[in-house]
């Protein structure tokens, strides 16, 4: 009888997911948007500048679409990305814009649009002004060392 | 004693530093240093076919007027004869020597932009639109080779869709290697590479690389351009002009500008676009208004007002780029 509660308990133990850890700053480089791109690491949104991505800090995401083709001669005006989270936060579907700051001026970079299917999964929608592609992105990727 | 051959190989490889960019396809290798001097050299199996294709290279820059009579030196590692390295930097043209690796700070130069340079129908490396190409392959000043035709080196061949839409160009040099940039990011490089390499990337199939006009049976499809400088062709047409203007000038140092901006970007560099954007407006209403009266011109000088109208609309898109970089 106790082998048999003992073994109940510890195929409950390892049937229970570990919980999720939302990386440190520390352990996270910031990404440009080509980086993220083009990165087989990891990534998660951070990003402290935009008030409407805070319930998202620390989630990771995976690139499922990207409208951009590394041997196009053609610069094109956008660029479009989609993006899972891989956690969805709580709220409702969004559209805003990410604003950056570039040489005393605030420019509109690139268009988010957040969608919430609940059980269906959630998503982002990123539309990505083409001059802007070498800028700091929302995303971050591990650090070599933390990898 | 085996153990000894082994080591004195390894000792000997090691000792040798290259930097090595693998071309795709071919058994060639396109290598930056060599017994520790930079520059473009060729790797092989066999100085035969390094010279094969060193010639291929003389031949293009003799297509585009920088002939060379100058030998070329190819070394073979003395144990492993079949590892040989040839050196280009006396027979190469100008654009390979001064490109051939590098990659720009600033995305914008892209493939149809480095083929009209190494044809010098363009002078500076900066963006260039899909239109900009096309107007260039249908002037005067390139001609379409019939498929029956040798493709030569120095050649243009211009990438197209079945909607006839521009999807990439590059520099022929001959079966085994050409000379392109493949992308508008910066990321990519000017490079020498595999020309099957380069059709396969765009996915041009075999039947399909060499066709003169359009093709209802290649999604992709490759034409073949011999192309005239532009400096050739105003020589002979410049006559023609019905007053003097100094705009392709003009533009020639706003483009050299921006070229070398684009290579050499910081935030001064950057401040001093100004004075190109300021006239960049101005010259693109003067070329509007003189094809206006393109009735009364001559063909010359509307390509001449052409020319300058693609330019600045390649210039402005470019300038965007630049102003928006992170510098």
């Amino acid at each position: 009888m106790k082998r048999l509660l003992l073994a109940i308990f510890i195929l409950t133990s390892c049937s229970t997911p570990l919980p999720k850890r939302k990386p440190s700053s520390k352990e996270l480089k910031p990404q440009t948007w080509f980086e993220a791109l083009n990165s087989p690491k990891k990534l998660f949104i951070k990003d402290d500048s935009h008030e409407f991505l805070e319930e998202f800090n620390g989630l990771q995401v995976r690139l499922i679409q990207s409208s951009f083709e590394a041997h196009s001669s053609l610069a094109p005006k956008f660029i479009d990305l989609k993006y899972d989270l891989l956690e969805c936060p709580d709220i409702d579907g969004f559209h805003e814009v990410i604003k950056i700051n570039h040489r005393e001026n605030q420019y509109d970079a690139a268009q988010v649009q957040f969608t919430n299917l609940r059980l269906g999964g959630c998503g982002l929608n990123i539309r990505l002004k083409r001059p802007f592609l070498d800028h700091p992105s929302i995303f971050s990727a591990y650090t070599e060392e933390n990898e | 004693m085996r153990i000894k051959l082994l080591l004195l190989s390894s000792l000997i490889y090691s000792s040798s530093t290259y930097a090595i960019e693998y071309t795709q396809k071919s058994n060639i290798k396109i290598v930056k240093n060599y017994k520790g001097e930079s520059g473009v050299y060729l790797k092989g199996q066999s100085c035969a076919s390094l010279k094969e294709e060193a010639e291929n290279i003389r031949q293009w820059a003799a297509s585009i007027g920088e002939s060379t009579t100058e030998k070329v030196r190819c070394d073979c590692n003395a144990i492993a004869k079949t590892n040989c390295v040839l050196d280009v930097k006396d027979i190469a043209p100008k654009i390979l020597k001064q490109f051939q690796f590098k990659r720009p700070d600033i995305s914008g130069p892209n493939c149809w932009n480095t083929s009209l340079v190494a044809a010098k129908i363009l002078p500076h490396a900066r963006y260039t639109t899909p239109e900009e190409m096309n107007y260039w392959m249908n002037s005067p000043l390139c001609k379409e080779r019939d498929s029956m035709d040798e493709v030569r080196p120095g050649d243009v061949i211009a990438i197209r869709d079945k909607a006839n839409g521009e999807v990439h160009g590059f520099t022929y040099l001959s079966n085994k290697m050409a000379f392109s940039k493949n992308g508008f990011h910066r990321s990519s490089p000017y490079t020498l590479q595999d020309t099957k390499g380069v059709f396969d990337v765009y996915g041009v199939a075999p039947e399909c690389q060499k066709i003169t006009g359009t093709s209802d049976s290649c999604k992709m499809r490759g034409n073949i351009y011999k192309c005239e400088s532009w400096d050739s062709f105003w020589e002979k047409n410049k006559k023609h002009m019905s007053k003097d203007s100094s705009v392709d000038k003009v533009i020639d140092q706003m483009a050299c500008y921006t070229s070398s901006v684009l290579f050499n970007a910081d935030k001064k560099s950057i401040k001093g676009m100004g004075v190109v954007t300021d006239t960049i407006d101005a010259i693109q209403e003067l070329a509007l208004s003189n094809l206006n009266e393109a009735s009364t011109v001559s063909e010359a000088e509307k390509i001449y007002w052409e020319r300058a109208q693609y330019r600045v609309a390649a210039l402005k898109v470019q300038i965007e780029d630049i102003i928006f970089s992170p510098y």
